[in-house]
């Protein structure tokens, strides 16, 4: 197995070794199979889509900048592939995420508000069960922060968004998750 | 069909790469790019700030622009005198300018509200330097003599309107009735005072002082509903001089 780190693979890559790219691939396919299927959350070939992702990063791999973090970008090609994937089966495309309030205005304690109320582990039973349900904005967020365990300004960086945001739509996805996980619990006694 | 039974992503992946199917886009493309996209940004930027310093223009020279100074009700006749195309374009240009913007690491790291303001901030600024420079009244000399060749129709269209109800003007002669005003067209109105007239910066008006007045225009005559004088510093045109006081006022 490679020891090099992301952004040395990436630097390999983009003076030409194709073969380092093969680790990259190797260490990402899992993730972003998780985050695809977590995200989009339907019977979308999700196999196809990462493909894609990895065809898309190869061929882009020269806009890197290999001092920012490889995750990042990759997940944002991931992101942007999903986003696409999403708003093509949904009715309403050109709406789908034209123009968020939540990125309108400051949110000084959005951080700390988000992690007051329930723990990890009690998030991710729930995302298990009531995750389709949710809107996918919130959704997204949800499954970056606790299943992919990334802090708020790498998802900030992802998403294109404040990091203030994140927080603001963690304590909202949260609040969400929770009414929807009370109304199906009570439905099945 | 069965997951386990497919090559696995990287062997698909690095099988197209070897094939040939799939190239590396090189730096000089990306570089391309972000020049094209920097300069996109700055021509929707200068396009905006055209219209919206031909708007102020436009209200400044009909004198739109000195009708909140009436109060409510000259306010009412001021958002009905609006150019709402030229607005409704302008604010059109301002949110695609929003979203060009937030490409760039350091618009999407902060909230809409401060990048937003960041371009209304510039804009103000340059529509100031715009106004101070007097470029829309030399492009509406030129437009008027058929010198404009491309934005020339959008000068004759808009720039020699008169909004209806509001009449900027000269004061020719203080008359019994109220005054006589030459306006920008050269014609002469009488400014007629009636028990209803406002007057909200008073009634000391002299030959030779410009003013606003609004009403309804019959014959040669305005039936004033308000006048009230512009003051040296808020003219509009004044760099060319439109506005001097007419000839005629010669004793």
């Amino acid at each position: 197995m490679n020891q090099s780190s992301d952004e040395e693979l990436a630097r390999k890559v983009q003076g030409g070794d194709a073969e380092s790219f093969g680790f990259l691939v190797l260490r990402y396919e899992e993730k972003l199979n998780r985050y695809g299927r977590k995200f989009i959350s339907s019977g979308e070939d999700i196999r196809d889509l990462v493909q894609e992702i990895f065809i898309k990063a190869y061929t882009n791999i020269k806009s890197f900048d290999a001092e920012r973090k490889f995750s990042s970008w990759i997940y944002r090609i991931a992101h942007n592939e999903f986003v696409n994937a999403i708003r093509k089966k949904s009715r309403f495309p050109v709406l789908f995420s034209l123009f968020d309030f939540d990125t309108f205005l400051p949110h000084p304690f959005a951080k700390d508000l988000a992690d007051i109320g329930a723990n990890t582990r009690e998030i991710k039973t729930m995302l298990d069960l009531c995750l389709g349900r949710l809107d996918p904005k919130y959704r997204e967020t949800l499954v970056l922060h606790y299943l992919e365990e990334m802090e708020y300004q790498e998802i900030a960086e992802i998403l294109h968004i404040p990091v203030s945001t994140v927080g603001v739509r963690l304590l909202r996805a949260k609040a969400m998750l929770k009414k929807i996980f009370l109304t199906m619990t009570a439905h099945h006694g | 069909m069965d997951n386990k039974s497919l090559p696995s992503i990287q062997e698909v992946v690095l099988g197209k790469i070897k094939a040939g199917s799939t190239h590396m886009r090189p730096r000089w493309f990306f570089l391309l790019y972000g020049f094209f996209g920097t300069a996109g940004f700055l021509a929707l930027l200068l396009v905006m700030l055209y219209f919206t310093s031909f708007i102020i223009f436009l209200l400044r020279k009909t004198g739109v622009w000195f009708l909140p100074s009436f109060g409510a009700w000259g306010l009412k006749i001021f958002l009905l005198s609006l150019p709402w195309v030229l607005i409704i374009s302008s604010i059109v240009f301002l949110f695609l300018l929003e979203a060009a913007l937030r490409r760039y690491s350091f618009a999407y790291r902060k909230p809409i509200l401060y990048s937003l303001g960041g371009i209304v901030v510039i804009i103000i600024a340059a529509d100031i330097a715009v106004s101070m420079a007097g470029i829309h009244e030399t492009l509406l000399l030129h437009a008027r003599d058929g010198r404009l060749p491309v934005a020339g129709r959008l000068y004759r269209s808009y720039g020699m309107q008169e909004s209806e109800r509001v009449y900027l003007g000269v004061v020719k002669q203080m008359i019994e009735e109220g005054m006589l005003v030459e306006t920008v067209r050269g014609e002469t109105l009488i400014a007629v005072v009636l028990p209803e007239t406002r007057f909200p910066f008073g009634i000391d008006f002299e030959r030779g002082d410009m003013v606003l007045v609004i009403g309804e225009k019959s014959g040669n005559a305005i039936m004033a509903q308000g006048i009230r004088k512009i003051y040296m510093i808020e003219r509009p045109m004044r760099r060319r001089g439109w506005y001097k006081p007419p000839v005629t006022l010669a004793p």
